[in-house]
């Protein structure tokens, strides 16, 4: 009795279990990066523009806006008893918009196309140039379910392309490389990682974002991290360069590690940080702010000169107090820098003011660039030598 | 009636939190951030309290009826004809609550998990499977909650740890900045999540220890809130306001975009996206399983398994109704804030009305 019960069950799950969804895993392209550039049709916008929403046809306007293209490891080279990382393949497409780019590139493939497994995405500068292109992009980043939100976002000097194809001397692929190069970059904090969640939601908050710049030597075959693209309503207001990055990252208080040099008497003295600690504090009224940020940052003393003993009181202060003044005058020129020149606010003054002082916030808000131009801004940083290594 | 008092207290917390957690928790994130920025959360824990209150309310009406059947204590009190037409609305309203969320739902899964598989598949297959669990009766249902509750809560839990991770906590800041209007109205927004807890109408007469129901009561409406609010802070702290107000789901969002350390699993949003089945499901049979006992009642059926077979085409329609997404989320927003009104305010008032007036009536007959 129980087995004729059981049996119909059996045939209802073979048979009747929904299979719209049935993909086999070999039949798919897993992207792993993709590049985004600007394509041949990109400055003239003319025929889209005359175009009424409501005509037929439209797809005749075929305005290659972008030049898309999409990175998958080659998935014959992974298997058991190989490598786990494989070399990377190409489908290089024209498109006019992002999804237009997965309908190009799946007519080139005999698989079916899956950008879930994502890793990296690259944004080449000229993309930034056109802040119209790119706000259709970012709006396709943010309304795809299925895109990886915390994969990384670098933007290029020059061709994506030529980043997507390029083959690193150290690993297999691109992706691989970046993101490692990412990791171990997070010590010297010349170098800020952001994933594209994080990309989104500075975008959202005032269309202000940074994100690190990669750029390439052709001689050497090599691709470096250099600072970062500082982007302003969506398009590219300019670059930062990696120095400036750094008192960057101190101002806003997210060192993880990184080394400041000054030199005495000709030498170089290395100090490695391990800590820091910011605090933000707020003078004057809605006319003119007056912003102090206060920055302890504690380190050891990497590296001296033969003979020289720093084993004391007062060499150690006499050494912090030179670290100290040349680290605050640094970060404020890099502050009346992103005041005046970029007008762009990544040290997180906005947040400061809207989430800690309300108040002072509401009165601000319409006018916020211009409050933040003229605003002061006084960085104070104060070094802590707190070990030496292990001579005196 | 035949076997009175099986249920235990935490089958009742289970039911409780079950019922009323559900497809609202995806959104809540985001109608909270448009509506009172940052405050989200300390609203939301408001509005648990009020809640509580509310759940008093109930136990009340329940205590003064004599731990009777919600249908019996409707005719009892308001006569034949006019507790038919409380139970209907009251049966409705679950009705159209549970298919939107079903939509919601099956949008949901659609997006994620079963791109190709159509919507209509979705919907039968869910209500197919409620309508087994509902033919089981109540006491099976309860234990289904018991059992699920465990497999909603721990991994979840697991998970919205790991979600600490990446965001920052300043981002839920500033707090008290809205204006007192926004607030009234993003507690009422934050009380309507908490529709469901209704259900107690259905599980006290069965308890099997009648005292201490209100610390049940307060341990569910607290466990509810915390994961409310938890889940609020996180989004803030991930997506800051301004991401949150402009996603759909950020809840989902989030979950997906959490990276486990040194992960050994990667790409694990489908097991965390199965798990809202469950979280759907427990609400679904809990609300349909009350509804259709409304209706076995009112219309002196032979029992659940005919009451509950009547009422599942008209979850198909109303899930189906709505053209889009968009349309799914007006519609509820027009309709539930009435419904949950007469449900959670006027319908307990009404009853507790009619037994005090009965009360005096017979002692006035005696004296």
């Amino acid at each position: 009795m129980k087995v004729r019960k059981i049996i119909p069950l059996i045939l209802a799950c073979l048979l009747l279990s929904g299979c719209w969804d049935k993909i086999e895993i070999d039949r798919k392209i897993f992207v792993s990066v993709i590049g985004i550039d600007l394509g041949k049709d990109s400055a003239d916008n003319k025929d889209a523009k005359k175009v009424k929403s409501d005509e037929p046809f439209q797809e005749r306007i075929q305005q290659k806006k972008l030049s898309l293209i999409y990175g998958f490891p080659d998935i014959s080279e992974l298997g058991p008893g190989k490598s786990g990382t494989a070399k990377d393949q190409y489908i290089s497409v024209d498109a006019s918009s992002m999804e237009d780019g997965i309908l190009q590139a799946t007519g080139r493939s005999s698989r079916s196309i899956h950008v879930g497994q994502t890793k990296l995405i690259l944004i080449s500068s000229g993309l930034l140039d056109q802040p119209d292109t790119f706000k259709e992009v970012i709006d396709y980043l943010e309304r795809h379910p299925n895109l990886n939100k915390m994969m990384q976002v670098v933007v290029t000097e020059g061709k994506a392309e030529d980043y997507v194809k390029f083959k690193p001397s150290m690993e297999k692929n691109i992706e691989t490389y970046l993101s490692g190069l990412m990791e171990s970059s997070k010590r010297n904090s010349t170098i800020l990682p952001v994933t594209l969640n994080e990309m989104i939601v500075l975008l959202d908050q005032n269309g202000n974002a940074i994100i690190p710049k990669i750029s390439m030597d052709k001689e050497k075959n090599d691709i470096t991290l250099s600072g970062v693209a500082v982007i302003k309503n969506y398009g590219l207001k300019g670059y930062m360069t990696p120095i400036e990055v750094a008192n960057l990252e101190i101002m806003r208080g997210k060192v993880k590690g990184g080394k400041r040099v000054i030199y005495k008497e000709g030498h170089p003295v290395d100090i490695n940080i391990e800590d820091i600690d910011r605090q933000i504090s707020l003078n004057g009224d809605k006319n003119k702010l007056k912003f102090n940020i206060d920055i302890r940052l504690e380190g050891q003393l990497r590296e001296y000169y033969k003979g020289k003993e720093v084993f004391s009181k007062e060499e150690l202060n006499s050494l912090e107090k030179d670290f100290s003044k040349s680290i605050s005058t640094e970060c404020n020129i890099i502050a009346k820098m992103l005041q005046n020149e970029f007008t762009v606010d990544p040290i997180g003054l906005r947040e400061y003011l809207e989430q800690r002082k309300p108040s002072v916030w509401k009165q601000v808000e319409g006018k916020w660039e211009e409050v933040y131009k003229n605003a002061d801004i006084i960085v104070n940083v104060n070094v802590k030598i707190r070990r030496v290594g292990v001579t005196k | 009636m035949k076997e009175r008092g099986f249920i235990s207290k935490y089958g009742l917390f289970a039911t409780i939190i079950g019922t009323v957690v559900g497809v609202g928790v995806f959104s809540l994130p985001n109608t909270m951030a448009n509506e009172v920025g940052t405050d989200g959360w300390f609203v939301v824990i408001i509005a648990g309290v009020i809640c509580f209150l509310l759940l008093g309310l109930i136990y009340r009406v329940v205590l003064k009826n004599n731990y009777n059947t919600f249908y019996s204590m409707l005719e009892g009190n308001l006569g034949s004809i006019l507790g038919k037409i409380f139970g209907i609305i009251i049966s409705g309203y679950f009705i159209i609550s549970v298919a939107l969320g079903m939509r919601v739902f099956a949008e949901v899964i659609k997006m994620y998990l079963l791109e190709q598989t159509p919507t209509e598949f979705i919907l039968l297959a869910m209500i197919f499977t409620g309508l087994y669990l509902v033919r089981g009766e109540l006491s099976a249902l309860i234990k289904f909650n018991e059992i699920s509750l465990f497999a909603m809560f721990i991994p979840i839990i697991i998970i919205l740890m790991f979600a600490t991770r990446g965001g920052y906590l300043s981002n839920v800041l500033p707090l008290l900045q809205s204006k007192p209007e926004q607030y009234i109205k993003g507690l009422v927004t934050a009380t309507y999540a908490f529709g469901g807890f209704e259900i107690a109408y259905l599980v006290l007469p069965y308890m099997k220890d009648k005292d201490g129901i209100k610390r049940t009561f307060l341990k569910s409406i607290a466990v509810i809130t915390i994961f409310y609010a938890l889940v609020i802070i996180l989004c803030l702290m991930f997506f800051s306001k301004e991401h949150t107000k402009a996603l759909l789901w950020p809840t989902i969002t989030l979950i997906r975009a959490i990276v486990i350390p040194g992960a050994f699993v990667e790409r694990w949003e489908g097991i965390v996206m199965s798990l809202w089945v469950l979280f759907y499901f427990t609400t679904f049979v809990n609300m349909y399983y009350f509804s259709g006992d409304i209706i076995k009642e009112a219309f002196r059926l032979q029992d659940i398994k005919l009451s509950s077979c009547i009422l599942a085409p008209f979850i198909y329609i109303i899930a189906l109704y709505p053209q889009n997404i968009a349309e799914v989320y007006d519609t509820s927003g027009k309709i539930i804030p009435i419904l949950s009104v007469f449900s959670f305010v006027i319908l307990p008032l009404v009853l507790l009305f009619a037994s005090k007036l009965k009360e005096r009536g017979k002692k006035q007959n005696e004296g």
